[in-house]
């Protein structure tokens, strides 16, 4: 049996308002106290239409304090509230649950204290990226990957899948407390480096950043990879290399299926559907 | 105290119907909602800048954002 108090957390989408979903809108109305992670005012005056009874979670963060250490006492807040009898939500931009650290370490320790503690999903930037780039990721298959994470361990890059790399204004940071996006360029160099040796200087990358308001365009700027070092970064750039080439079809694989690259062929040609 | 720019930025954000009128005639329709003259203004000028900062939707600043840790 669960003890009293639970945590639900749910996202508010890009869009505010627009991509909330109708289960997420009722969580946040009914909930005792809502603990609101949105970076703008049009998301805050949102929610606490929604519930007057909101506490930003903002106010955590700090200049040259490691983003670690202001997730774990987010967290650390959410569960106090919880263990103290409420009924929380937190409401998080986007996906609640994607680039979210502090809400999957809060479910996780209320769990094992034995609260009821859960997500429901939300709307997020790779959501709108697949719809304002016209992108199937089911398409070619996707790598999506932290930028820094991409650079700093030994990953593997597969030219003929999609490859969508995030918070590339932050590329080459190791110190997790960067307040603003001034220090891309030496990272963006070796990034760019890295991905030549995959990709040829021509191929065309997208740097994408999702419209937060309906008044505005999202930003799809195309470049040859080889002009990305002079690209203008912000906090919510992504960068988005497409397929370079089909992948050849692999004859050994067929052939134990006793099939030819000719009947693959014909079964993807529109004149026999 | 809530801002009526922001307002109307939500409304748009939530109401296609309002959406469609805002691109058919932004000025008639900031001024239908009740923007006053100055803020009719930045819409008639789209002074995008102005209208993010009012909302304090800064894109280069990391505070309010879920930044990723680079671990694997």
């Amino acid at each position: 049996m669960n003890k009293n108090g639970t945590l639900t957390v749910v996202g508010t989408g890009i869009r505010v308002a627009g991509d909330m979903t109708i289960n997420a809108q009722a969580q946040i109305t009914k909930a005792d106290i809502v603990y609101t992670l949105v970076p703008d005012k049009v998301s805050k005056q949102w929610l606490t239409r929604l519930n007057a009874n909101t506490v930003d979670l903002t106010d955590f963060y700090g200049s040259n304090k490691s983003r670690l250490l202001t997730y774990h006492q987010m967290a650390q807040l959410l569960i106090e509230s919880v263990t103290q009898g409420n009924n929380v939500c937190a409401a998080f931009y986007g996906h609640p649950g994607v680039f979210a650290y502090a809400s999957h370490l809060a479910i996780r320790q209320l769990k094992t204290l034995g609260y009821r503690a859960t997500m429901e999903p939300g709307i997020s930037a790779e959501d709108w990226l697949f719809a304002d780039l016209g992108i199937d990721p089911g398409k070619s298959g996707c790598l999506s990957i932290e930028a820094t994470q991409f650079l700093f361990y030994q990953r593997t890059i597969d030219p003929y899948a999609l490859l969508v790399l995030w918070q590339i204004g932050l590329v080459g940071d190791h110190t997790l407390s960067l307040d603003k996006t001034d220090s891309y360029q030496q990272g963006l160099n070796v990034l760019t480096d890295e991905l030549l040796k995959f990709y040829p200087s021509d191929h065309e990358v997208i740097i994408y950043e999702a419209a937060t308001l309906a008044l505005f365009s999202s930003r799809i700027e195309r470049v040859a990879l080889t002009q990305l070092p002079n690209v203008t970064l912000t906090a919510i750039s992504t960068l988005v290399i497409p397929p370079y080439q089909e992948a050849p079809l692999d004859k050994e694989i067929l052939a134990k299926f006793n099939l030819t690259a000719e009947d693959i062929n014909n079964s993807l040609a529109i004149d026999n559907k | 105290m809530t801002d009526t720019l922001v307002d109307y930025m939500l409304e748009l954000n939530s109401n296609p119907e309002a959406l469609a009128q805002h691109e058919a005639n932004p000025e008639e329709a900031a001024r239908a909602f009740g923007l006053d003259e100055s803020d009719i203004q930045l819409i008639i000028d789209q002074d995008t800048a102005e209208i993010e900062r009012r909302c304090d939707s800064s894109t280069t600043e990391t505070k309010g954002l879920m930044i990723s840790f680079f671990k694997s």
